[in-house]
C-alpha cells in the first residue's frame, strides 16, 4: 500500500514538473506563432510548387516564414466561416467559385493596393473589380488525348461525339471546378451560357455512348489516361504535362471554341493579425521571379503578371497574360447559385 | 463483501470514455439530427421536407439501396473467402499459426489509399487482370472492370477480410472439439457435422465479423470513390457532395441520419437473428 502511495506521489511530482516546463515553454511558442504567416494552398502539385518556389521567395522578401497548409478551397472556406473572429489562416488560396462564396460570407479583407505593387502588372481581366482578391494564376484546359490511339489531332469538343471514340471518352464529375467550367464552355460553344446550360446537358446525353468512365476529380482523370481507361477528355495542361513526363503518350489540343482558363485568387482573411505580411505574401506570389518559376516543368501554371513570358509547354498557348483575354472564362457569380442543381442533373445523367 | 456495493465505483471507470463519447459522438450526432430537420438551406424553417425529398425520389432511394447492397455483397464475399482461412488457422500447428496471422493481418498494415490505388492499377484497362486475359486470348478488347460495382466489392472484400477472419478465428479456436468428435462417433459424416455442429457454433463469430465488415463497407468513402468512379454513387460520397460542394447542410444531414438509421436497422436485425440461433444452439 505504502509503496503504491510512494510511487503515486513520485508520479504526481513528475507530472507537475512536466506541466511547469510546458507552461514556461508555452509563452515563447505562442509569440513565435504570431510572427509567422499562416497560408493555404491546394493539395498536390500546387503545394509542392509553392513550398519550393513561393515560400523561400517570401522568406527572402519579408524576413519571416510562412506556414503552408494544403486544403481544398471549399474546405478552407468552411474553416474560415467556422472561426470568423480568430481565423486559422492569414492568407488563403481560392478557386473562383468558393472565392465568391467567401465574399458573400464576408470573410475577406480588401487588398491594400499600395502594399501589393505587383498588382499594377496584371492585365484588366485578372484584376478583381471588388478589390477583395488577387488573381495569382491561371490554369489552361483543352482537349487532352492519347497520341498513340487518337491518330488525328482533335479540333473541337464536337470531335468527342465521333463514333470512333465509343467507350473511350473520359468525363470528370461536376463536383470539380474542371467539370463545371467545361460544361459552361460546352454551353457557350452551343449557344448557351451560365444560365442556359441545356445545350451542354444535351451534349452530355449524346456523348454518353462514348463515355468510358467518369472520374471523381481531375487527379483521377489523369490516372484513367495512364491506365488506358480513356483516350480523350477535357483536362488541364499541367496534368497533361505531368503525365507526359511519366511517359504517358498524351498531348493537349486547342478546341476551335478556344482554350479555357480557371483562375485562382489569393485573399487576405478578415480579422487576421498579420494583414501586412499577408499583403507581402500576395505581392511575392505576383512577382516576376515566382511566376516565372511556376511556368516551368512540372507545374506549368500560367502567370498573370504580364511581364512574365510564357515558357516551355505554355509557349504554344500564348505569349503572356495579355493573350488570355479571349480564352473561355466562367462567370462564377452566375454559376454558384445554380451549382447544386447542375451537379444533381449531371449525376442523374451519367448514372449507370 | 457484497459485489453489488462496488458497482457505483466501477461505473466511475467508464466515466472518461463516457464523457468523451457524449461530447464528441453524442452531441454532434444530435446536432446532425437537428440540422436535418430544416426545410431550407439557410436553416430558417423547421420541418421534415428533406426526408420527403429523399424518399420521394427513386434516384435517392436507389443510392441508399446500392449502398446497403454493397455492404451485404462485400460481407458475403468475405464470409466465403474468410471462413476457409479461419478454418485453416484453427487446424494448423502453432508455428504455422504465427505465419498465418501475419498474412491475415497484412492488409490492415498498409494504408487504405495505397491498397485502393493498387486495385485501380490491377483492374484498369491496361492492368494486370486485363493483360492476363488478353495474353491468354480470352478477350480481344480490354474488359471493363474498373468503375464497376464488382470492382468495388472485390477491393472492399480484400480490405475488410481481416475483420471477418479474426472474429471467426476466435470463435473457432474456443469451440469445444469434443462436440464434432461426438458427432462423428455417433455416425454423422464430416459435412453433416460441419453443417449441423460447427457452423451453428461459429455463428457468434460470423455475426461480429458481419457487423464489422458491413459497417466498414457501407462507409468506405475512399474505396467507393476511387474504384467506383463518378458514375456509381454511394451514400458517403453523396453526403460529402451535399455538405461540401453544394453546401446544402440540411440535406447532407438528412442523408447521414438515413444512412445511420439504415445501418442500425441491419445491425439490430442481425443481433435478433444471432440471439435466435444462440437459443437454438443451446436450447
Amino acid at each position: 500500500m505504502s509503496l503504491i502511495d510512494h510511487q503515486r506521489r513520485k508520479l504526481l511530482q513528475l507530472m507537475g514538473a512536466a506541466g511547469a516546463v510546458g507552461l514556461s515553454l508555452g509563452s515563447p511558442l505562442a509569440m513565435a506563432a504570431s510572427e509567422s504567416l499562416a497560408a493555404t494552398t491546394f493539395p498536390g502539385a500546387w503545394e509542392e510548387s509553392q513550398r519550393k518556389i513561393l515560400l523561400p521567395a517570401f522568406r527572402k522578401a519579408a524576413g519571416v516564414s510562412a506556414v503552408l497548409t494544403a486544403s481544398q478551397a471549399v474546405d478552407t472556406l468552411t474553416k474560415l466561416v467556422a472561426a470568423r473572429n480568430n481565423p486559422p489562416f492569414d492568407v488563403v488560396m481560392m478557386d473562383e467559385g468558393p472565392y465568391l462564396q467567401g465574399i458573400a460570407q464576408g470573410v475577406f479583407e480588401p487588398i491594400p493596393a499600395a502594399r501589393v505593387p505587383n498588382l499594377a502588372n496584371l492585365p484588366a481581366h485578372f484584376v478583381d473589380p471588388k478589390g477583395l482578391g488577387a488573381y495569382v494564376s491561371a490554369q489552361v484546359y483543352g482537349i487532352a488525348y492519347n497520341t498513340e490511339r487518337v491518330k488525328t489531332t482533335p479540333k473541337s469538343w464536337n470531335d468527342l461525339l465521333k463514333p470512333e471514340f465509343k467507350g473511350r471518352v473520359g468525363l470528370v464529375s461536376l463536383d470539380s471546378t474542371l467539370g463545371t467550367v467545361w460544361m459552361v464552355a460546352l454551353a457557350k460553344m452551343l449557344g448557351g451560357d451560365e444560365d442556359h446550360m441545356d445545350p451542354a446537358f444535351d451534349y452530355i446525353k449524346r456523348l454518353m455512348p462514348n463515355v468510358g468512365a467518369v472520374a471523381a476529380n481531375p487527379g483521377a482523370l489523369g490516372t484513367l489516361f495512364q491506365q488506358g481507361q480513356v483516350d480523350i477528355a477535357c483536362h488541364y495542361i499541367n496534368n497533361v504535362e505531368s503525365l507526359k513526363a511519366k511517359g504517358v503518350p498524351v498531348a493537349l489540343a486547342r478546341p476551335d471554341s478556344n482554350w479555357g482558363i480557371v483562375r485562382s485568387t489569393m485573399n487576405i482573411v478578415k480579422n487576421t493579425q498579420a494583414a501586412d505580411l499577408a499583403a507581402a505574401y500576395i505581392n511575392t506570389a505576383l512577382s516576376v521571379e515566382v511566376q516565372q518559376q511556376m511556368t516551368s516543368a512540372p507545374y506549368y501554371v500560367a502567370p498573370t503578371n504580364t511581364k512574365v513570358p510564357f515558357g516551355a509547354a505554355l509557349a504554344a498557348i500564348a505569349h503572356n497574360a495579355n493573350d488570355m483575354t479571349s480564352f473561355v472564362q466562367v462567370d462564377w457569380a452566375r454559376i454558384n447559385p445554380r451549382r447544386a442543381e447542375y451537379i444533381d442533373r449531371f449525376n442523374r445523367l451519367v448514372k449507370v | 463483501m457484497n459485489p453489488n456495493h462496488r458497482m457505483p465505483r466501477d461505473w466511475l471507470l467508464v466515466l472518461p470514455l463516457g464523457l468523451f463519447f457524449i461530447a464528441f459522438v453524442g452531441v454532434p450526432l444530435l446536432l446532425v439530427a437537428l440540422i436535418s430537420l430544416h426545410n431550407d438551406t439557410a436553416m430558417a424553417h423547421v420541418g421534415i421536407r428533406q426526408y420527403m425529398v429523399f424518399f420521394g425520389d427513386s434516384y435517392n432511394r436507389g443510392i441508399l439501396w446500392q449502398t446497403l447492397w454493397l455492404g451485404m455483397a462485400t460481407t458475403l464475399v468475405t464470409i466465403v473467402l474468410g471462413y476457409p482461412v479461419a478454418h485453416l488457422y484453427v487446424v494448423s500447428p502453432p508455428r504455422w499459426r504465427r505465419v498465418l496471422i501475419v498474412l491475415i493481418l497484412l492488409p490492415l498494415l498498409t494504408s487504405s489509399v495505397v491498397r485502393t490505388f493498387a486495385w485501380v492499377v490491377i483492374l484498369g484497362n491496361e492492368g494486370l487482370v486485363n493483360a492476363l486475359l488478353m495474353t491468354l486470348g480470352h478477350a480481344g478488347q480490354p474488359v471493363k472492370l474498373l468503375y464497376t460495382p464488382l470492382a468495388v466489392i472485390l477491393s472492399l472484400a480484400q480490405i475488410e477480410l481481416p475483420l471477418m477472419v479474426l472474429p471467426l478465428v476466435t470463435t473457432l479456436t474456443s469451440l469445444d472439439t469434443r462436440l464434432p468428435e461426438a458427432s462423428h462417433a455417433l455416425g454423422a459424416s464430416s459435412w453433416r457435422t460441419w453443417w449441423k455442429i460447427t457452423v451453428p457454433l461459429a455463428i457468434p463469430g460470423l455475426l461480429s465479423g458481419t457487423l464489422l465488415v458491413f459497417t466498414g463497407a457501407v462507409s468506405a468513402f475512399v474505396v467507393q470513390t476511387l474504384v467506383g468512379g463518378g458514375q456509381l454513387m454511394y451514400m458517403p460520397f453523396y453526403i460529402y457532395e451535399q455538405a461540401i460542394q453544394t453546401q446544402n447542410y440540411p440535406f447532407a444531414a438528412t442523408l447521414a441520419v438515413i444512412l445511420l438509421v439504415s445501418v442500425l436497422l441491419v445491425v439490430t436485425l442481425l443481433n435478433y437473428f444471432g440471439r435466435k440461433t444462440r437459443g437454438f444452439v443451446h436450447g
